[in-house]
């Protein structure tokens, strides 16, 4: 046990390390060059660190502990997780450059930031900074909760979930204050080795242990759960519907996610952006060695009479009983660095809204850069604070959570896809999309209404939003004052001949 | 967009629709064994592999024709200021 500890707590204080040492050798900057340094990295960095900025957000605790829950209660479903993170890169492709060439030339340093300027709406970027903070403290919850998991299990019990909580994310706070995105990204670096090999390695691993291969697994499966194997899954709920308004929802809504969006914004060109658009679906092979792992402890589980209290627990219980100590904690240090990952990236975005769209551009216009930077710090804390307590009180599975999260950033797919590539799109349409679909989602999650058809409930809220911001566009033309000013960036005339 | 874009917008056209899962999808039923493992896990996997070689394709396509603006006005600017 003691093993297993010193290797996840091991790992934590080193990755504190490293990032407090990111962010310690400052040199003296302006306060405007501080605020962006702290927030966008200085618009410098390099391929490595954009990747593994935007490869953290695929490797959450939701693809170490939720994928192969999801797998081993509910079957070939999940899929839908390889699928969306594919067609989210492919959309990054042609969005990924036009953003961080806004963010440059307009020095944009957040999502609402582009969103209050596009539409000379201060009152729509305080919405949507509002609307981020939700979803991000919401998507903090998944990794907190999913963090708790890890480490409990994989010591067996000796340390509470509450206590894991409070300690793993003590010691984030710390390097985000400390060094903003640049310890974000380079603690992401030194996640993304461990990540990596734990995923395969647990993969190949498990199967092989038990089962002599991948292949006399699928044999099994195949004749103990062919339910696991339909698209319907093992309840025969869910099926093609599901899988692909899923898959489609989430793509769109990735990019849409202020963390990514902020991320995009670090990059030192518009090349690196849209190179790294092409290498980063490779990341999502390791994605399958889960999705392996959660059918193999379907089938050892059943072999072996555990009853697990949650799905999510699956892979570490499995772990726990059937294989040494030291692999136990390497593999919870692997979980772990999935959710310390993604978790500095949505502290720090959720400070840097609540500094710079709701402090200054809705309380504090004449706020000067160095209070805003100040603020972004000192809200770390409380941020973190309030989402670990957000973790105790309203308590809920990994998969429920990731798709409650992207329900909100989804709905601004028209105002930024479409704002971004149509010069049309005005104000007012913007507006009476956004609140139409919020008002849907609010009567979808307080239950009044449940949508029918087992299609992804965002999905009800987007299509109305979508169909406002189209319709109304399309009636009006486009603004001479917006095409004046986004013109030359976006929608370049093209010359004759 | 640029002309070069809208060609590459083919490229997600094929990820979105390639990734339709292909067997379940008339079926309803557990799915075909290929090289000993199911269908749509190899299909996926294949998928993720064609997504990014057509990503790839997209972007030497892309920057052939259209560059990067922000390079081409680093150049500009460049330019400007030798004597």
């Amino acid at each position: 046990m003691t093993v297993v500890l010193a290797i996840i707590f091991g790992w934590l204080l080193l990755t504190t390390v490293v990032g407090v040492a990111a962010g310690i050798r400052r040199r003296r900057m302006t306060d405007r060059a501080a605020r962006d340094e702290f927030m966008v990295g200085g618009r410098k960095f390099g391929a490595v660190l954009m990747y593994v900025l935007m490869a953290a957000e695929i490797y959450s605790a939701f693809a170490f502990l939720g994928l192969a829950g999801w797998a081993y209660a509910l079957g070939a479903p999940i899929y839908f997780s390889v699928a969306y993170g594919s067609i989210a890169f492919g959309i990054y492709f042609f969005l990924g450059p036009r953003i961080n060439r806004l963010g440059k030339r307009l020095g944009y340093l957040t999502q609402p930031d582009f969103m209050a300027d596009r539409y000379e709406s201060r009152g729509l970027g305080i919405l949507v900074a509002v609307m981020g903070l939700v979803a991000t403290l919401l998507y903090l919850q998944l990794q907190i909760t999913g963090a708790g998991i890890i480490v409990e299990l994989a010591s067996e019990g000796a340390i509470s979930t509450g206590a894991a909580r409070v300690i793993a994310f003590s010691l984030i706070v710390v390097f985000v204050t400390v060094s903003g995105i640049r310890g974000v990204g380079w603690t992401n670096l030194l996640q993304a080795v461990v990540m990596l090999a734990g995923m395969v390695t647990v993969g190949l691993v498990f199967t092989y242990s038990f089962f002599g291969g991948i292949g006399p697994m699928f044999e099994k499966l195949k004749a103990v759960s062919p339910g696991h194997l339909t698209l319907e899954g093992v309840g025969g709920n869910m099926g093609l519907m599901v899988y692909s308004t899923t898959a489609l929802c989430l793509g769109l809504g990735f990019w849409m996610w202020p963390h990514v969006f902020q991320a995009t914004f670090t990059a030192r060109s518009e090349r690196i952006v849209r190179r790294n658009a092409c290498v980063l679906p490779l990341y999502q092979l390791g994605l399958l060695p889960v999705i392996l792992v959660g059918f193999t402890c379907y089938l050892v589980c059943k072999d072996q009479g555990i009853t697990l209290a949650n799905k999510d627990h699956a892979m570490l219980v499995t772990l726990t009983r059937n294989f040494p100590d030291w692999f136990a904690g390497a593999v919870g240090a692997g979980g772990l660095a999935a959710a310390v990952s993604t978790s500095s990236a949505l502290i720090l975005t959720s400070a840097t809204l609540l500094s710079r769209n709701v402090y200054q551009a809705g309380l504090r216009p004449d706020a000067p850069d160095r209070t805003v930077t100040r603020v972004a710090r000192a809200s770390v804390l409380p941020l973190t604070a309030a989402s670990v307590a957000l973790s105790f009180w309203v308590p809920d599975d990994l998969v429920n959570l990731i798709k409650k999260a992207y329900a909100l950033p989804i709905q601004l797919v028209p105002a930024l896809v479409l704002g971004i590539f149509w010069s049309r799109v005005r104000r007012e349409a913007v507006r009476a999309g956004l609140l139409v679909s919020l008002a849907i989602l609010a009567v979808m999650v307080t239950g009044l209404w449940t949508p029918p058809g087992g299609v992804y409930f965002g999905f009800w809220a987007l299509l109305p939003n979508l169909l406002i911001v189209v319709v109304w566009s399309a009636w009006k033309p486009a603004e001479p004052r917006t095409r004046s000013r986004f013109g030359p960036l976006l929608w370049p005339e093209r010359k004759a001949g | 967009m640029t002309r070069a874009e809208k060609r590459a917008l083919l490229a997600l056209g094929i990820i979105a629709a390639g990734f339709l899962p292909p067997a379940t999808l008339v079926t309803g039923k557990p799915e075909p064994f290929i090289l000993g493992l199911p269908l749509n896990f190899l299909w996926l996997a294949f998928m993720v592999l064609v997504t990014a070689a057509v990503l790839l394709i997209a972007y030497r396509h892309v920057s052939m024709h259209d560059g990067f603006p922000d390079e081409k006005a680093a150049e500009d600017e460049a330019g400007g200021q030798q004597p």
